[in-house]
């Protein structure tokens, strides 16, 4: 569904993403791990278009989109729920899932999500009417989480949703991120620096350092890797 | 001497929701775009002139020449967006003094083909009404409140409809906006062409009370910045809620003090607001 071919990305001047690799087929569940820095969220934003690469592409079902705008992306059906939330935060949580339904014209569907975001976050429908400003942490991630959903789209990319929250916040995304993957007919990308919360629930996962793949394997094989153990799991 | 003060504070406001609306464009390029628009007071000169070119000149009745007027100011500021901000808009001090130049260019370009002289539009609508005891012209109690009808239905827009919260959201996080299917750039351009177009019904419903020359869009666009400042920025109840303050302060320095510090009066409150409250009456702290 996704392929990325040999991507580099810089920064600015600073190298950020170094001859990367990687696919997503229809129906995965794909994490990418790494500690801060190790250039998943540069990666992430050059699969949406955001960041242009310095070279490589970028295929979405066959299709080059590494030259297209962003909101081109979009409507090809992949909803990127960025990192630290980026919300509009002057604006309500209704708001924000409207938006998050932009492209959409089938009034049906998008009443459909918008009920399946509020079972899923029920704490958003008892706020809909607040500013996105005024939330917790945890709750503008869960509204920037319900806000990709809103897109239907067919590959979900979360970039480290867990970024920034208490650990108990944090198992509470992780139950909702493991509800979509069960629920959702959606195919999802994932970042994530708390290894020991996103691999179990991984059909493979690739570890990124310093802008680089450093190893790729199913999610079961990295947790019982001597080297993922020791860095990533702190066993 | 009640009533003269309320009177007067009947007129002030009257100017003032004038201001608000002039004001209230700058505030919607600035805050979708994030770009100083100098040329904000050009529109408004275009507005003006064009007003009096289809009324004035070719005879037109005063509403179609001020929707016509509207619509050409829209176009302008559309190819104006597209042709000269797009190319440079992330070099904030280019567009900074681009659109100090264009605005030059545009004056020019008003004198050669109006002439340097004061031109003036007849009032279109005679006599007074009596508020207070005091009266004031029907013309600009009706410039007033068509000025607060097009305020009432961009903010209405703006809460409302798909291209509105499109515009707020781009104003929030560009970045995300796209990433959300938004066509930033699309949005961008209309917002500059709304902007152009605020600033340019402001000028026509002006141009029955004040005259007519080529420079008339500087003073202007000085106090809509300062309104914008004062206001907060992107802070759209600021903007208005500051215009209708300056129109006031104005009209009453103008009778108990003196008409010489009349024009001095808004940069006076600004001065001191931004010394008290560096983000504006309804600026938030980032």
């Amino acid at each position: 569904m996704l392929q990325v071919k040999e991507l580099t990305v810089h920064y600015g001047k600073a190298l950020a993403v170094e001859n990367v690799s990687l696919d997503v087929k229809e129906g995965e569940f794909v994490a990418v791990i790494g500690p801060n820095g190790a250039g998943k969220t540069t990666l992430f934003k050059t699969i949406s278009s955001v960041i242009k690469p310095s070279s490589g592409e970028i295929y979405f079902e066959g299709k080059r989109i590494d030259t297209l705008p962003p909101h081109e992306v979009a409507k090809l059906g992949i909803a990127h729920c960025p990192e630290r939330r980026r919300l509009a935060y002057r604006m309500t949580v209704m708001e924000n899932l409207e938006l998050g339904a932009y492209l959409r014209d089938d009034r049906e569907g998008i009443a459909e999500d918008l009920n399946y975001v509020f079972e899923l976050f029920p704490i958003l429908k008892e706020r809909k009417n607040q500013k996105a400003g005024t939330l917790s942490g945890g709750e503008q991630q869960m509204l920037a989480i319900g806000r990709a959903l809103m897109a239907n789209p067919r590959l979900l990319m979360m970039d480290e949703p867990s970024v920034g929250l208490a650990p108990l916040m944090k198992e509470r995304i992780f139950e909702a991120i493991e509800e979509i993957k069960m629920e959702r007919k959606v195919t999802i990308l994932i970042s994530e620096q708390d290894a020991s919360l996103v691999l179990p629930m991984s059909d493979r996962a690739y570890v990124m350092e310093t802008g680089k793949i450093k190893m790729e394997g199913r999610g079961k094989e990295l947790m019982d890797n001597d080297y993922v153990k020791v860095t990533y799991l702190g066993l | 001497m009640i009533e003269t003060l309320l009177n007067l504070i009947v007129s002030g406001i009257l100017i003032g929701g004038l201001y608000a609306l002039a004001a209230l464009g700058l505030t919607i390029v600035l805050g979708v775009m994030r770009i100083i628009n100098v040329s904000h007071g050009a529109f408004y000169t275009l507005g003006a002139y064009f007003t009096f070119l289809f009324s004035v000149m070719l005879g037109m009745n005063y509403i179609a020449a001020f929707l016509l007027s509207v619509v050409i100011v829209f176009a302008v500021g559309v190819i104006y967006e597209r042709a000269l901000i797009k190319p440079i808009r992330k070099e904030e001090l280019n567009v900074l003094i681009l659109t100090f130049a264009a605005a030059f260019v545009i004056e020019e370009i008003v004198k050669f083909t109006f002439g340097p002289r004061y031109r003036n539009i007849p009032p279109y609508l005679s006599g007074t009404v009596t508020f207070f005891g005091g009266s004031v012209d029907v013309q600009r109690v009706f410039s007033f409140v068509i000025a607060i009808a097009i305020v009432t239905l961009l903010i209405l827009a703006l809460r409302f409809t798909k291209v509105g919260k499109a515009m707020r959201m781009v104003a929030e996080d560009e970045e995300v906006a796209g990433l959300l299917g938004i066509n930033v750039e699309r949005i961008q351009m209309v917002s500059f062409g709304f902007g152009a177009v605020l600033a340019a019904a402001a000028a026509a419903l002006l141009s029955p009370i004040y005259l007519l020359y080529p420079a008339m869009g500087w003073d202007p666009l000085l106090k809509a910045f300062a309104i914008v400042i004062f206001g907060g920025m992107g802070s759209i109840t600021g903007t208005v809620l500051t215009g209708i303050i300056f129109g006031v302060a104005e009209v009453l320095t103008g009778y108990y003090i003196s008409p010489t510090w009349k024009t001095v009066v808004p940069f006076i409150l600004l001065i001191l607001i931004i010394s008290v409250k560096p983000t504006g009456l309804f600026g938030e702290e980032e």
